[in-house]
């Protein structure tokens, strides 16, 4: 059985690379991407701690994370979509007019 | 964990989402072999079929189809990598002398498998959850279609 702080530092890392991806990246999807690993990260420490648990909360808690994150990045995308029709741009940076 | 990192330094953006896709199974691995294989079942399901499909579709959507890469640029490159790292050391601080609270006892061993065991605990005590996440799924869809639609509607209008 791997322990526990091997979990520990996996997530940390996937967190860490998750959040330096939203900071770095100008490409909105990118951003979106780093969104879903920062999540993922969080799923990593919920199923670890809870391996050892009978009623499994940590595993139904990950199940709604899951769920909850699809929808998030639906609507995030269908709002991407949106912008890039009516500005023709997907670069945060350039995106600074809000009537467009 | 090496493809996250691909992702971080990958320029071309579909690069990035094949790099996210091994992560997922990496990710889903990681669940199957730390006694939750359902939720490792579900997260190659929704995460690789869904998400990534949509992320795909996102990226041909909302880049022209003239035939430059795709690249995405990158901004503050150092101020962030500095901010990353800080925060790394600081979480990973607290555990290099191993970690308190792991003095787990042997779980009993139920009668049920784990995936009948989720199947049991989602319909009696985690019913109004499933619920309410079923409600917002709906929403959330229903609101993406109708986001993602809405100038069509508009330009049908004026025809």
């Amino acid at each position: 059985m791997v322990p526990i702080e091997h979990y520990i530092i996996f997530s940390t890392i996937l967190l860490v690379i998750g959040l330096v991806i939203i900071l770095i990246k100008r490409n909105v999807i990118m951003i979106l991407a780093g969104v879903e690993l920062i999540l993922n990260a969080a799923n990593i420490n919920l199923i670890a701690f809870s391996q050892n648990d009978p009623n499994l909360s940590g595993q139904m808690m990950t199940l709604f994370v899951i769920v909850v994150a699809v929808a998030e990045s639906a609507v995030a995308l269908a709002i991407v979509y949106q912008i890039f029709r009516h500005q023709g741009l997907s670069d945060l940076d350039q995106l600074n007019e809000l009537k467009g | 964990m090496f493809s996250a990192l691909g992702i971080l330094f990958a320029k071309n953006v579909v690069h990035a989402v094949f790099l996210l896709v091994m992560v997922f199974l990496g990710i889903a691995g990681v669940f199957i072999i730390s006694n939750a294989e359902f939720v490792g079942v579900t997260q190659i399901m929704i995460y690789i079929g869904g998400v990534l499909i949509l992320m795909m579709f996102g990226i041909m959507l909302t880049h022209r189809i003239d035939g430059k890469r795709l690249e995405s640029e990158n901004r503050r490159v150092v101020i962030a990598s500095l901010l990353g790292l800080g925060l790394l050391v600081v979480l990973l601080y607290p555990i290099k002398d191993g970690f308190p609270l792991f003095n787990f006892t042997e779980s009993t061993e139920s009668n049920f498998t784990v995936t009948e065991q989720i199947g049991i605990h989602l319909m009696t005590t985690e019913l109004i959850a499933l619920e309410v996440t079923a409600v917002l799924l709906l929403m959330a869809l229903i609101g993406a279609a109708y986001i993602a639609g809405l100038n069509l509607k508009k330009k049908h209008g004026t025809d």
